[in-house]
């Protein structure tokens, strides 16, 4: 029974993060339509910086996620303004840029961070046993978070009128343009809140590994999946997507293997879309 | 006459003259047979390693090791052949981890380098440049997991860099006979060295304990971060010591962190400890009864010239800790075999490698084994060190052995 109840509480967590690599991706999926590999450098980046400014310059790691969230948010800005406004609507150019952007960073962190991994000390130590499985303080804060990020935006594209005119951007460009709305700045505001998610996801989930410039490279592969799974651009479905995928993942470790259970995972998934191409819950685009 | 005795006494003057001048030049040049005479030529050793991609973090301190063990060789005078000195000439290549790039960075390096030996990192990156290295004769050394498929009789120029995975065979009689470990769960990265790996921990249960069973045999993805759903399976076969050894430092860091949040007590093993990394990564609290191979307490004056010449060129963040020793004595084998044999054959070189007993890093005599496994010596064998966090310090545990079992 521990080892089905440690599962669950496993799933619970990688779920939550799951979801929480995911959102930066299925923003800018959703809104400029651009598979935004560099979100996987921007994770890296931000945990980078929140580590260098806590535990280097000795400043309370809370504020070092504040200043690393509006660095990576800027540059997001400065990357979209630079880069991608010069090729939007176009289908290749995006994607080749965006990889390029993510080799580029890769290499970029080697040469500024070093190849070994950092630790980063453990900001919140201890934790708690539920029916027999542990889990510590870190992972309850980064379920939480996941989920209020995962409320707060989808809130923030419902409920305000940046959100709404994203979202009608989305719906029809030239609809939304002829109504006054800016396609500069709903691409710019998509790029600033993706770059932030990004940095959130690495500063959260970064405590529980380690920072290595390579530590992105798997976020926008499982991202891809959840988008997929959850409904392209859809915020609810990619909640709903990571837990399923979380789910698979803790309990296919203890029945199948680890090493089988991606392979049921990324299975699952094709015969999902096969069954239902829409996802979960599409926005219908 | 008296005009010709004249010109024959001026001539004899003369000739006296140039003869002396001629002894004295000839003196003041060097001889022919010392190689100060002429300008050093250059052999060329290639490393075909990571240089970008996730297993950079490997590849690219390994580059840097390889390119101070040609300086330090260098600057020991080279190598001299027939008289004339020869010095390393060390040039990179980035196989990003891919067969095909390796291939073709190996087929540059022979080509156009004129590579005489290659240093190549990752299982399937060796088996993809053997294709031409062998029929070349070009000698090439894995860093990786030593098998079949790539150390044998039909390979004759291939070499492995060091026991590594292999090293169960040493460990586990050690703690069957001096600890209460009975039970292994043997847990690596889904690679192909990772499966060796697990078949060394099988056939070392097998072959060289007799109370030892292996209570899991498993593998996870490579860029695996999260450990708790694999070792929550772990951990419910209650092994006594959990072998992680084909991990990176990093990685198997953070499965002994990630394990000792889920309850687990036992022991750990692990290849090429990075202290600095268990320090900051795992806890050092966390640390207790790991085993560690190699474990260096007293790191010799070879060591700490390596150490101190690598830091003073790449800087201390960069220094891989015991992982960066495995890398050291292969270039200086290829070094004495060319001196003893005075040849550049790959033949030669690799047959007297392959039989001569030399000296490494970790201590004397150094020669090389493998053939029970393999059919043909190509392991290298030599004093082995092994140790385990006890009490925060790190204890002695094998201590100066040989892998006999692989002779």
């Amino acid at each position: 029974v521990e080892i089905y109840s440690q599962a669950l509480l496993n799933s619970f967590t990688l779920g939550a993060m799951y979801a929480l690599l995911a959102l930066g991706l299925t923003l800018l999926f959703s809104v400029m339509g651009i598979l935004y590999f560099a979100n996987s450098a921007m994770y890296m980046f931000g945990a980078y910086i929140t580590f260098y400014i806590a535990f280097k310059l000795g400043l309370n790691y809370f504020l070092a996620a504040v200043v690393a969230i509006v660095v990576i948010a800027g540059l997001g800005y400065l990357i979209e303004k630079g880069l991608f406004k010069p090729v939007r609507g176009l289908i290749l150019q995006p994607f080749f840029i965006a990889e390029g952007l993510n080799w580029f960073s890769e290499s970029f962190g080697y040469a500024i961070f070093g190849t070994k991994p950092v630790g980063i000390p453990d900001i919140l130590p201890g934790g708690i046993q539920i029916a027999g499985a542990s889990i510590t303080w870190l992972r309850i804060i980064i379920v939480l978070a996941g989920l209020a990020v995962i409320v707060g935006l989808h809130l923030f594209l419902t409920r305000t009128k940046q959100g709404l005119s994203m979202r009608a951007f989305v719906e029809d460009p030239v609809a939304a343009a002829l109504q006054g709305m800016s396609g500069n700045r709903v691409s710019s505001m998509a790029f600033i809140i993706a770059g932030g998610l990004a940095a959130l996801a690495g500063l959260l989930v970064a405590p529980m590994y380690t920072l290595t410039p390579t530590m992105g490279e798997h976020v926008t592969l499982n991202g891809l999946l959840i988008i997929g799974l959850g409904g392209m651009g859809s915020i609810p479905g990619a909640l709903i997507a990571a837990f399923i995928i979380g789910f698979i993942d803790a309990f296919g470790a203890v029945t199948i293997g680890t090493e089988f259970t991606w392979g049921v995972v990324f299975l699952f998934v094709a015969i999902f879309l096969t069954i239902r191409p829409t996802g979960l819950m599409s926005t219908g685009h | 006459m008296k005009k010709t005795s004249k010109i024959v006494g001026f001539g004899s003057t003369m000739l006296v003259a140039i003869v002396i001048a001629a002894i004295l030049l000839l003196t003041a040049c060097p001889s022919a047979e010392q190689p100060t005479a002429t300008a050093p030529k250059y052999v060329t050793v290639v490393g075909i390693t990571a240089l970008s991609g996730n297993a950079a973090a490997w590849g690219i301190p390994m580059s840097q090791l390889w390119g101070v063990v040609c300086d330090e060789i260098n600057n020991n005078g080279g190598i001299t052949v027939n008289g004339q000195q020869y010095l390393w000439k060390y040039k990179e290549y980035d196989h990003e981890m891919d067969p095909s790039k390796a291939l073709e960075a190996a087929n540059r390096a022979i080509a156009m380098d004129n590579a005489i030996s290659l240093q190549v990192l990752d299982n399937d990156c060796v088996k993809s440049i053997q294709a031409v290295s062998e029929p070349k004769k070009v000698l090439l050394w894995l860093f990786g997991t030593p098998e079949e498929g790539i150390i044998n009789t039909n390979s004759p120029h291939t070499f492995a860099y060091d026991i590594d995975c292999a090293v169960t065979v040493l460990l586990y009689p050690w703690l069957e006979k001096n600890t209460d470990v009975r039970k292994i769960a043997a847990f690596e990265p889904d690679t192909s060295g990772g499966h060796i790996t697990n078949f060394f921990s099988e056939w070392a249960v097998q072959h060289a304990c007799t109370e030892m069973e292996l209570v899991y045999e498993g593998v996870a993805d490579p860029a695996t971060t999260d450990f708790y759903a694999s070792l929550s399976s772990i951990l419910a076969k209650e092994p006594d010591l959990i072998d992680v050894s084909m991990w990176d430092p990093g990685i198997n860091a953070l499965i002994i962190k990630q394990s000792r949040e889920l309850g687990y007590n036992g022991g750990f093993h692990i290849v090429a400890p990075d202290f600095p990394t268990l320090h900051e990564v795992a806890g050092w609290q966390n640390c207790e009864n790991v085993y560690l191979s190699p474990a260096i307490i007293q790191e010799n004056d070879t060591m700490l010239k390596f150490k101190a010449d690598f830091i003073a060129k790449y800087g201390e963040k960069n220094w891989i800790g015991a992982t960066a020793y495995m890398n050291y004595d292969q270039i200086h084998w290829v070094t004495q075999a060319i001196k003893d044999t005075q040849s550049f054959d790959g033949d030669v070189i690799a047959d007297y490698i392959g039989k001569m007993t030399t000296s490494s890093i970790w201590g004397s005599p150094s020669y090389f084994g493998g053939v029970p496994l393999f059919g043909i010596a190509r392991i290298p064998l030599h004093p082995y060190y092994g140790g385990v966090i006890k009490n925060g310090e790190v204890v002695q545990t094998i201590n100066g052995e040989y892998a006999e079992a692989l002779r």
